[in-house]
């Protein structure tokens, strides 16, 4: 019987389990039958049982097999063996899963923080509107398209009777508001007065309330209405359903709130979050410069009945007709073409130029990706060589090739969907603080940048697709068969697998190069910025906006107020100079109006289009701009805005070149205006601008308007800027509380591209090498610990140290400088790109990109030298016994 | 769960053999032998392991069933697992039983006997 129990033994266990005993009790008998027989048949009974018995086993072994192949049905329980299996494997090695989930993590947070700015800023469609993409913005525009003007109400109202291809257009301008509920401090906020049916053409619907009945926007309310945002409403009226129909005191007069805009709605120009709306019919009172006739300062939008095109040819047709027999310049009847962009919140051009600049933080983003995928590539293959026997126990079970991929591929996908979590995480943070990045011009300017579906389904998409790029080369090569036989001659799998490792590496380090060098560009541009010459001074210098038209006052009170209040603000210790200007050089974007030089000697007799502001008497000393030539504004000439004017120096040179400026007289418009000044050239818009054309006028205080009060100090600024505002609220008790501000800080914003860019690729380039460099050391860690033996010769064979941290610092620095080579080389190209934001640093600024290879340098030798110590100090002798 | 008899048909030789010895009794595994044995005339000798193939397979087709442990008749006083023909088996057998008297009946078969005894 015992050769009978060693042809069982050859079946599977389980065929064995449930019939062993049987088959040996049917043998048994079949052997005592025999046996009765004589030695012949017992003979004859084993010659033929133990063939039959060997081919059974060998048909149940193969039949064993077959079921344990996946069968179609049970596809979904393969999956969740795989993902269990998997979840038991990531719990068992927490250091190697922390490792590769941080390593996507960084890399998808890197690319979808940008996107979700991307898509805050550029792709989300305005919140609250029916049907957004048949709306869009109408616009006039020159001929050339490059420069466009704001619609009077008689123009708007022809385009909102007349166009049959919209079906209805709405107008709206910015408006500011003191809002004051009674027995509350007030607040000055952005408000919007917009036409009547502004609200229905958005198909927008209200939260609470109504919003304004359509009507004639020429004809005055009974009594005014407003109607607020969600967001004021909560903050100011503390989110009371009764405050929808009581009376709130609005620059100075009192509005009915009839309706609460839904949450989210902050009107259609998202960088402006609006607070209030009121209907064009207040603006006798709230915009009393202005009138519903002729004067152009309404913006347009309207929503599609045809196509855009057939829009866009009705309204150049009307507007030609307008031109004919509108009394404005000559300047503006001639912009006749029509413009149509989509109404997303963004003005088309700052829409192109905030998605290119974003196209290259995306890029640099995407490079952090891919190390972060290289990086986790190399972790996995190394893992997959430690679990090559688990997985040749597993194909010897059975199991098909197929199946481990398709578990390691389970293994990877659940890594990188951890990772993908991980970087969403990253992504909130990193929008929250892209959020607080202060932003220029109004306190009212906020961006939502939170990550919403449309960034998660990206960052899932993008890490999951990362993972099976870099998932399923490891993925292949580990599940080969007799790849262990292989690994363990050395021969051409091994250095397969090297190969692919260090092409890995090398292209971990270059791809980090290029992150280095961008960040060390934006550092040098922002560098360079600051040290710029703006011009003027803006250090010490204290800014108020004082918007006299939002407090209600008329033309007499505005101007006493300013009068009084500038003369209160003289006698603060610490005060240097003050002055009035109607808008700030680098904050605010200057208005622009043409000019006809009247000179002595007529060279050409051209019209100019230049820049201008009102500026008060003091304002060039307070700025501290020198004056090269005649004298700066008077009390007199400001007190009765005279004609007269300061220019810059270019437009000194462009309007009479070679001959004196002052004293020679320009025509704006119907005045004459007499030159007594020219100013040093400052920048007005960017820092990178070429002098420009520059036209001070005297300020007219008399009108109620927003005009800036800047206040230069000596010592002390933030005790003199609550002086300050505290100079303004004892004038008048009533006004809202004052916003006092370092000039300095609204200048800085001019560098907000550079700033955020250096800030942004910094830390894209720390977070890249970090990886790249993780990923050297982890490769030469790994190549010596196959080498202990050999290195272990070589010691005991009298090699000395030295040789042999030598031999394998030379295998790092030759990865690296193949990486800092690639990297140069593509940096050269890729920061090309950068051109226009590096104000005027050359891309191939050596000074950035040899600091850029310096730190790389240091980092890439530190990742080499400490794995290579490691190596001279093992000890020889144990080395050579282990093995 | 209905059965569709013909897809079971035809049996394979062996798989009729053992469902046929155990359409008059319940038999353990050496008894299959031995029935097989003597139906066939000496031609079936079955070893233990193609038995117990044959055995699980109809078990896993539902066409036999366990029929409990017994006492062995025979002298070592070992309890033997006995099997027994399921109703599905029964009526397998059956619809074999008749494909092949059609198959004895049919005049193809009757030409072949009458030409080449």
């Amino acid at each position: 019987m015992h050769g009978f129990d060693r042809l069982i033994a050859l079946f599977p266990r389980e065929f064995r389990d449930a019939f062993g005993v049987e088959m040996r009790g049917v043998f048994a008998a079949q052997l005592a039958a025999a046996r009765q027989r004589g030695r012949a048949a017992v003979c004859r009974l084993w010659m033929r049982t133990t063939p039959r018995m060997i081919g059974a086993a060998w048909r149940e072994h193969r039949a064993a097999r077959q079921r344990a192949r996946p069968r179609r049905a049970s596809r979904l329980g393969e999956l969740r063996a795989d993902l269990r299996l998997t979840a038991r494997l990531l719990i068992r090695r927490p250091g190697f899963t922390a490792a590769v989930v941080a390593a996507i993590a960084i890399g998808v947070g890197a690319v979808a923080t940008i996107f979700s700015a991307v898509n805050a800023i550029v792709l989300r469609p305005l919140p609250g509107t029916r049907d957004g993409s048949a709306l869009v913005g109408i616009e006039r525009r020159s001929p050339d398209m490059r420069d466009g003007a704001s619609a009077s109400y008689l123009l708007y109202a022809q385009i909102r009777d007349r166009a049959r291809s919209l079906d209805g257009a709405a107008a709206w301008s910015r408006v500011a508001l003191a809002i004051r509920p009674d027995a509350r401090d007030g607040a000055s906020i952005a408000g919007a007065i917009v036409s009547s049916n502004y609200f229905a053409v958005l198909g927008v619907q209200p939260f609470r309330g109504r919003f304004f009945d359509v009507l004639d926007d020429t004809r005055p309310l009974a009594e005014p209405e407003i109607v607020v945002s969600f967001d004021l409403w909560q903050r100011q009226l503390d989110a009371d359903a009764a405050a929808v129909g009581r009376r709130v005191h609005v620059n100075g007069a009192r509005y009915r709130i009839v309706g609460v805009a839904p949450p989210g709605f902050r009107g259609v120009f998202t960088p402006l979050k609006i607070d209030a709306w009121v209907p064009l019919s207040t603006q006798p009172h709230v915009r009393p410069q202005r009138d519903l006739t002729h004067a152009p300062w309404l913006w347009v939008f309207g929503r599609l009945r045809a196509d855009r095109d057939r829009a866009r040819a009705e309204l150049t047709d009307l507007f030609s007709s307008w031109a004919q027999t509108s009394p404005e310049s000559a300047v503006i009847r001639a912009y006749t073409s029509a413009r149509l962009t989509p109404l997303t919140g963004l003005p088309d051009d700052a829409r192109v130029a905030i998605l290119s600049f974003s196209g290259v933080l995306m890029g640099a983003a995407m490079l952090v990706l891919l190390i972060a995928g290289a990086n986790a590539s190399s972790l996995l293959a190394a893992r997959a060589i430690s679990r090559r026997r688990e997985l040749n126990i597993r194909a010897a079970l059975g199991a098909s090739r197929g199946r481990l991929i398709r578990q390691l591929l389970t293994e990877t996908l659940v890594l990188f969907g951890l990772g993908a979590g991980g970087g969403l995480a990253v992504a909130w943070a990193g929008t929250a603080a892209l959020e607080r990045v202060p932003l220029p011009g109004d306190a009212a300017l906020a961006l939502e940048l939170s990550p919403d579906a449309r960034v998660v389904t990206f960052a899932i998409v993008v890490a999951l697709a990362v993972g099976v790029l870099f998932g399923i080369g490891p993925a292949l090569r580990g599940t080969k068969r007799h790849l262990s036989a292989a690994m363990r001659d050395g021969s051409a799998g091994a250095t397969r697998r090297s190969r692919i490792t260090h092409l890995l590496i090398v292209g971990q380090l270059a791809a980090s190069m290029v992150l280095l060098a961008t960040a060390a560009l934006f550092a040098r541009a922002l560098d360079r910025g600051a040290v710029t010459d703006l011009g003027f001074n803006p250090a010490g210098v204290l800014s108020l906006r004082v918007n006299t038209e939002s407090f209600g006052y008329d033309d007499a009170r505005a101007a006493a107020f300013l009068t009084t209040l500038r003369e209160r603000v003289t006698t603060i210790p610490g005060v240097t100079a003050s002055a009035y200007a109607s808008l700030l050089p680098l904050a605010e974007t200057p208005a622009n109006v043409t000019v006809t030089p009247r000179a002595a000697v007529l060279t050409s007799p051209t019209e100019l289009r230049v820049f201008t502001a009102g500026v008060g008497d003091g304002y060039f000393e307070t700025l501290q701009i020198p004056l090269v030539a005649g004298r700066s504004f008077s009390t007199t000439e400001i007190a009765n805005t005279a004609d007269v004017a300061v220019v810059s120096e270019t437009l000194s040179r462009r309007a009479w070149p070679g001959a004196a400026a002052v004293g020679s007289v320009l025509r704006v418009g119907s005045r004459a205006i007499t030159v007594v000044g020219v100013a040093r050239d400052t920048k007005h818009v960017s820092l990178d601008e070429p002098p420009a054309a520059f036209l001070y006028r005297p300020i007219a205080l008399a009108r109620p308007s927003a005009v800036t009060l800047l206040v230069r100090t000596q010592d002390r600024p933030a005790a003199a800027a609550m002086a300050v505002a505290a100079a303004m609220r004892a004038i008048d008790p009533t006004l809202p509380r004052p916003a006092v501000t370092a000039f300095a800080d609204d200048v800085g914003h001019a560098l907000l591209p550079q700033r955020v860019a250096a800030v942004v690729t910094g830390i894209l380039g720390a977070g890249g090498l970090t990886l790249a460099a993780i990923g050297l050391y982890g490769a030469l860690a790994f190549a010596v610990g196959a080498r202990t033996r050999e290195l272990g010769v070589r010691r005991a064979l009298g090699a000395r140290e030295f040789d042999v941290v030598a031999l394998v610092a030379w295998q790092g620095l030759r990865l690296a400088g193949a990486g800092i080579a690639i990297g140069l080389g593509l940096a050269f190209v890729a920061t090309r790109a950068l051109d226009a934001y590096l104000l005027g640093v050359s891309p191939l600024d050596p000074i950035a990109l040899s600091a850029a290879a310096g730190i790389f340098i240091v980092v890439a030798l530190a990742a080499t030298v400490i794995p290579a110590r490691r190596a001279a100090r093992a000890d020889p002798i144990g080395a050579l016994r282990s093995n | 769960m209905a059965h569709h008899i013909p897809d079971y048909l035809p049996l394979k030789p062996i798989d009729f053999e053992l469902l046929l010895a155990l359409s008059s009794e319940d038999r353990h595994g050496y008894g299959l032998v031995q029935a097989v044995s003597a139906h066939s005339g000496g031609l079936i000798e079955l070893d233990p392991g193609n038995l117990y193939r044959v055995i699980k397979r109809l078990l896993a087709d539902g066409l036999v069933a366990e029929a409990g442990h017994r006492d062995a008749a025979g002298d070592d006083g070992e309890r033997r697992r006995y099997y027994r023909l399921t109703t599905l088996g029964g009526r397998v057998l059956a619809a074999e039983i008749a494909r092949l008297r059609d198959v004895l009946r049919d005049p193809l078969t009757r030409d072949a006997a009458r030409r080449w005894s």
